[in-house]
């Protein structure tokens, strides 16, 4: 082989070499281009259809709520009303003196069931939230949560109030539901505090009591529906949700969500 | 000095600046990336010493060759997670002195340039990149590979390898006349000089790049 043909077999052989490389390095980057589109395609996909799923289960819950809020108000109310009835009247005929401050007791007793019970079916009742609002709907929530557990409830509202929709409304309510169910139930405050904070480009509300709190490293891991269940919620208003506990100090549900 | 080795030395130059200025977010593999530009630096800049004091410069390649080889395949074990990276370690710190060794003894003197151990480094280096580039295309996690420095690094390596594969396997150990040597050198310091700059880009962003 000559200088010539040396000179010529390099700067082929350079060239082609390069180009292969050039071209590889093109199809490469532009193969896994591709596969990122897809793999984004992919997850939007499932993430529609787990938003999809999520929605169908909270609308077969608010169902089932809806049902036993009809049930309560118009099978149980309407028998408990005539059961009241009835004791009204034996506590009108009646002439014995006994029987009379037996009777009135009763029929007090039942009157706060009744009352506690059109609660219960009010804040089960999504129509009813949807009608009376959010504050409205979490105040029904805490009355009767006062008069069954005598836990002191309070709620604070700051900021210009405003609507956040219906359905948006009712999924927070839910939430709010949850987290104070969750600390009656498990934590026995002696305090329930909820915070609304109606921002001007968001709304946060806080659900924070004074309870017997948990460990966050190790039983939020072995978290029941309860949390699950705030999350799945949250996740569906694009909400940002926030718990923090402190052993016996207490607890703190945070929600965050653009307006 | 021509214009186009005093722009090669800039790139060198700019480059060690900027491997100290972030040596400390690098991780190993960069830091290889980094070590290997140097000693190509420093071996530079000794050959154009003996130059200048007209010393015979060919024996500086026959262990330059051999060192810059190992810290490659260094590199390229770390780049892609080798998990018998010891074992591979090893094997190479005994053969590529082997066999420049045996290159000196048989082929190539100690006074001759080692083109052997040249087309050999390159032609492994090919192979390392196409490899290491093959694992990217079956890792199904990795999918913004652009914004991955170890593929840049690859890349570089496979097109400054491709590039500069011939001048080894061909002007070297065939043409004698100077004029046509001269033109490849520049060809192939033009190529040096435009991976240079990209690993500099590459090590520059580097603390970007991994952060992302």
């Amino acid at each position: 082989m000559n200088a010539q043909h040396a000179i010529i077999v390099f700067i082929i052989g350079s060239v082609i070499l390069m180009l292969f490389a050039f071209t590889l390095v093109i199809f490469l980057i532009v193969h896994k281009k591709k596969r990122y589109q897809h793999l984004l395609e992919k997850q939007q996909m499932e993430n529609t259809y787990q938003t999809q799923l999520l929605q169908s289960r909270l609308e077969v819950q608010e169902q089932s709520f809806k049902y036993f809020s009809e049930e309560i108000h118009d099978n149980i109310g309407q028998l408990l009303s005539l059961v009241k009835m009835q004791l009204y009247n034996i506590r009108n005929n009646s002439k014995e003196e006994e029987i009379i401050t037996k009777a009135t007791d009763c029929n007090e007793l039942l009157g706060k069931a009744i009352t506690d019970l059109r609660n219960v079916s009010h804040t089960l009742n999504s129509g009813f939230i949807s009608k009376a609002g959010l504050a409205e709907a979490i105040e029904k929530d805490l009355e009767y949560i006062r008069s069954a557990k005598d836990i002191k409830c309070t709620l604070h509202r700051s900021g210009e109030e405003y609507s956040l929709g219906k359905e948006r409304e009712l999924l927070i309510f839910r939430i709010v539901q949850e987290a104070v169910s969750n600390a009656v139930k498990h934590a026995a405050p002696m305090a329930v505090d909820i915070t609304l904070e109606f921002k001007p480009g968001a709304f946060i509300v806080v659900i924070a009591d004074n309870g017997s709190g948990f460990d966050m490293g190790v039983d939020i891991k072995g978290a029941g529906i309860g949390l699950n269940n705030m999350q799945l919620r949250a996740r569906l208003l694009n909400g940002a949700l926030k718990v923090d506990s402190v052993k016996d100090k207490g607890t703190s549900v945070r929600l965050e969500l653009v307006r | 000095m021509a214009i186009l080795d005093f722009s090669y030395y800039i790139v060198l130059f700019l480059i060690a600046i900027i491997g100290l200025y972030r040596f400390y977010s690098f991780d190993k593999a960069a830091k290889l990336i980094y070590a290997i530009i140097m000693i190509g630096a420093t071996n530079e800049i000794i050959v154009s010493i003996f130059k200048y004091k007209k010393m015979h410069t060919m024996v500086l390649y026959h262990f330059y060759c051999v060192i810059d080889f190992f810290f490659i395949i260094l590199f390229f074990l770390n780049a892609i997670k080798s998990r018998k990276k010891h074992l591979y370690i090893l094997i190479s710190s005994i053969i590529l002195p082997l066999l420049a060794i045996l290159n000196i003894i048989f082929l190539q003197p100690i006074n001759k340039f080692n083109s052997n151990v040249f087309i050999l480094e390159s032609f492994s280096v090919i192979g390392m990149s196409l490899y290491s580039l093959y694992t990217i295309l079956i890792d199904e996690r990795l999918t913004m590979v652009y914004k991955y420095p170890n593929f840049w690094f690859w890349v570089f390596f496979l097109i400054l390898n491709s590039g500069t594969f011939f001048f080894w396997a061909c002007i070297f150990p065939i043409s004698k006349d100077k004029n046509l040597r001269d033109i490849a050198q520049n060809i192939q310091v033009v190529i040096n000089i435009f991976i240079y700059i990209g690993f500099g880009f590459i090590l520059f962003f580097y603390p970007k790049m991994v952060r992302k």
